[in-house]
């Protein structure tokens, strides 16, 4: 009855993952309902043939062995082994070496944007015919541009003032937050990072294919059957992992591939945009720019035949970096019809499922384990632990999925921006009881705009810290447009010369003056904003308390204040980024209608 | 299905076996099995009248045997284990091997 064994590695994503919890993770979820607040019972697992043979936690890599409950009796592999490639702390370590200013990471990328959509606007008018094409993608590039904008943006209350003054209560969801974009940029801008964490990644695949466990496919037998899970961040590693081995084949090769929550499309599209003049993918390295913003090496078209691979994506409703991604983004150097050729049934099956409500938007990227119906048994069919006989769990409606986060995202824009409201209310309340004037609330109207807001501070952002970069010089930034509002403050700034030339980019320093001076400045406009009413007020009586005696005499509401002026900023943040996302979907969804409505975003 | 015109008796051996998989495991089984003993129900021995039911989202499999005489389904033993249609022969004897080594050798299966 029973076959080989089943190698099964989990490859993690962004955020710090202490050891073995992706291991540990997925078999809990293999066994349990892990959204139960009561301890586990026997009736809730749903492999209970199968019994945990073999706990090995030091490895490399650590792994969990599985055998059959009645060995060779009942259905299934021999053996099915769970790995992971953890590569967590190698990153923090990384980027504690090497800290990145996430602000500057931000208004770098924001810029990145600018340089390529003025590109590809000057290729758009040098070129009629296929303008099309390329039309539609500059009309992603702007909705990527105004959700860079947002980012921007709140950087001021997450990362700014706002943060430091409410760190005692913010301090873990700041942690997550940076960590979240920092290891995005260790991968895709550090090249030191990108190798380390791949060797790292290849390592473990070699200490599993080269261990004694692993039966080796011979002309008689096909061997051990070698499958990777990666989530989020870690379908790119393994992405480029696939990339570098699958030409060579051998056991390294898996021949079932499980993607969650993945931005392939998301980063193969962006990386086009902003590296490939005409979003033209090209391996030949005469035809480098020079001024490539990710650190990745275009990896040519394989010459010798793939090794077939049966690869799964799973996309669930809410998840903001699952994209549901076309073949082509599978290799981006290869036609499309080739790279069918080495998917099993010529298919990359991609699977919707929904595990929260319309709210879930924070934790639909972490919740895939949750569908236990959907993915976990995907995942056991996958891993030889449930028998894979037909039907296979069924996907929801695509067209019905792309429509639901379509409203979902609208309503939540609606209801961010309520509670932008309230925020703003209140501090209006507050200030004008204090006062015992309602004169503040006639500035309110200033406030209640999410759109003006975000694009007041992040305009002031990008003129405090847009400068050139290492990946934008000098010369590139003065391509930017004047009548690009996008553009506009970068071009403003270049009017003061101070750190505008290369030099001053190559002696640029992360020193703890210049961090906390740089935080002060970017929060001045925030300052002005808060304040405006208050010195509006004494305009309009000419007489009273300003705004230092306001902050001296009664600190403990000046905090409450602050308080609800950054909620203010970060709903209206909120607010904006569903909007600019809901706006990029559409965009999305409505080139492929004519295809079942199966849209590609990130395609 | 649904509606049954037999009884369900379940043997001590059979009650013993889902009870340490805990009483919630029991009544769900229980429950389930109850209602229709012959859904989905795989033919192991046509001669002793004796088969396999997939429950639980066919997690488990009890084994059954019915007498037509009495139109008594007699529960012989529950395993966590699912099988498939195959060829009879070959199912009695993995239904028969598993029973026995879940039982401990106390249930044979034999008629």
């Amino acid at each position: 009855m029973a076959g080989n064994s089943v190698h099964i590695l989990f490859v993690h994503g962004v955020g710090q993952h202490s050891p073995l919890s992706s291991l540990l993770r997925a078999y809990q979820s293999l066994r349990s309902d892990l959204r139960s607040p009561e301890a586990p019972i026997v009736w809730e697992d749903p492999i209970p043939d199968w019994r945990l043979a073999d706990f090995d936690d030091l490895g490399p890599p650590p792994f969990l062995k599985l055998v059959p409950r009645y060995p060779g009796k009942q259905l299934g592999p021999d053996n099915v082994y769970l790995y992971e490639a953890n590569y967590s702390a190698l990153a923090g370590v990384i980027r504690a070496n090497q800290p990145l200013d996430i602000t500057r990471l931000f208004v770098g990328f924001d810029l990145a944007v600018n340089v390529a959509r003025e590109r590809l606007r000057k290729e758009i008018r040098k070129e009629k015919r296929a303008a099309a094409e390329l039309s539609k993608h500059a009309e992603i590039g702007m909705h990527v541009q105004k959700l860079a904008d947002v980012l921007v943006a709140a950087t001021v209350p997450i990362l700014g003032i706002p943060s430091l003054i409410f760190r005692n209560y913010t301090s873990s969801w700041v942690a997550i937050f940076t960590r979240f974009f920092e290891d995005i940029a260790t991968f895709a801008m550090d090249k030191n990072g990108e190798q380390l964490i791949s060797q790292h990644v290849d390592r473990t695949v070699r200490n599993i294919v080269d261990s004694n466990r692993f039966l080796r496919a011979k002309p008689e037998d096909p061997g051990d059957t070698f499958v990777i899970a990666a989530h989020s961040l870690g379908t790119i590693v393994t992405h480029n992992f696939l990339l570098r081995h699958w030409s060579s084949g051998g056991p390294v090769v898996p021949r079932k591939l499980l993607t969650y929550g993945s931005p392939i499309g998301l980063v193969c599209w962006v990386w086009r945009f902003l590296d490939f003049p005409r979003l033209k993918f090209n391996a030949a390295a005469d035809q480098a720019t020079g001024d490539e913003y990710f650190c990745w090496t275009p990896e040519p078209a394989p010459k010798a035949p793939l090794a077939p691979i049966e690869w799964i994506n799973v996309i669930n409703h809410l998840d903001p970096i699952a994209s549901a991604f076309p073949i082509q983004d599978i290799s981006l150097a290869m036609p499309a019809g080739e790279i069918q050729r080495s998917l099993l049934n010529k298919t990359l099956t991609h699977h919707y499922i929904k595990t929260g409500i319309a709210f879930s938007l924070g934790s639909a990227h972490t919740n895939y384990f949750d569908d236990r119906q959907g993915f976990v048994d995907i995942l056991g069919r996958l891993a030889g632990l449930v028998p894979d006989a037909p039907p296979r769990p069924a996907s929801r409606e695509p067209s019905v999925h792309w429509q639901q986060m379509r409203s979902d995202l609208l309503l939540m824009r609606w209801v961010l921006w309520a509670c932008g409201l309230v925020a703003i209310g209140v501090y209006f309340g507050w200030l004008s009881s204090l006062y015992g004037a309602p004169v503040p609330w006639l500035l309110v109207g200033l406030y209640v705009w999410p759109p003006a807001t975000i694009a007041v501070l992040a305009f002031f952002q990008k003129l405090i810290f847009g400068g050139p970069t290492k990946r934008t010089r000098p010369k590139t930034l003065k391509q930017l447009r004047w009548a690009d509002w996008w553009a506009f403050p970068y071009r403003l700034r270049q009017i003061a010369t101070v750190g505008n030339s290369e030099s001053s980019v190559a002696a640029r320093r992360a020193n703890a003056i210049a961090k906390l001076s740089g935080l002060f400045l970017a929060f001045v406009p925030t300052i002005i904003a808060m304040a405006l009413p208050v010195l509006w007020w004494r305009f309009v009586r000419r007489q009273g308390a300003g705004l230092g005696w306001f902050v001296m005499d009664h600190p403990g509401k000046a905090f409450v204040l602050a308080g609800a002026f950054m909620v203010y900023t970060m709903a209206f943040a909120g607010s904006e980024f569903a909007r600019h996302w809901r706006n990029l979907l559409c965009v999305l969804t409505a080139e492929r209608k004519g295809d079942g409505g199966q849209a590609n975003p990130g395609s | 299905m649904g509606e049954h015109r037999f009884k369900v008796l379940w043997d001590r051996e059979a009650e013993n076996l889902l009870r340490r998989r805990g009483n919630y495991t029991l009544e769900k089984i229980h429950e389930e099995f109850d209602r229709d003993p012959t859904k989905e129900a795989m033919t192991v021995d046509p001669n002793s009248n004796l088969f396999v039911t997939p429950v639980a989202n066919r997690r488990y499999s009890v084994v059954w045997r019915m007498l037509p005489d009495q139109q008594v389904a007699r529960v012989s033993a529950v395993v966590p284990t699912r099988f498939v249609q195959e060829e009879v022969g070959t199912l009695k004897e993995r239904v028969q091997s598993i029973v026995l080594l879940e039982t401990c050798g106390r249930v044979t299966l034999t008629p």
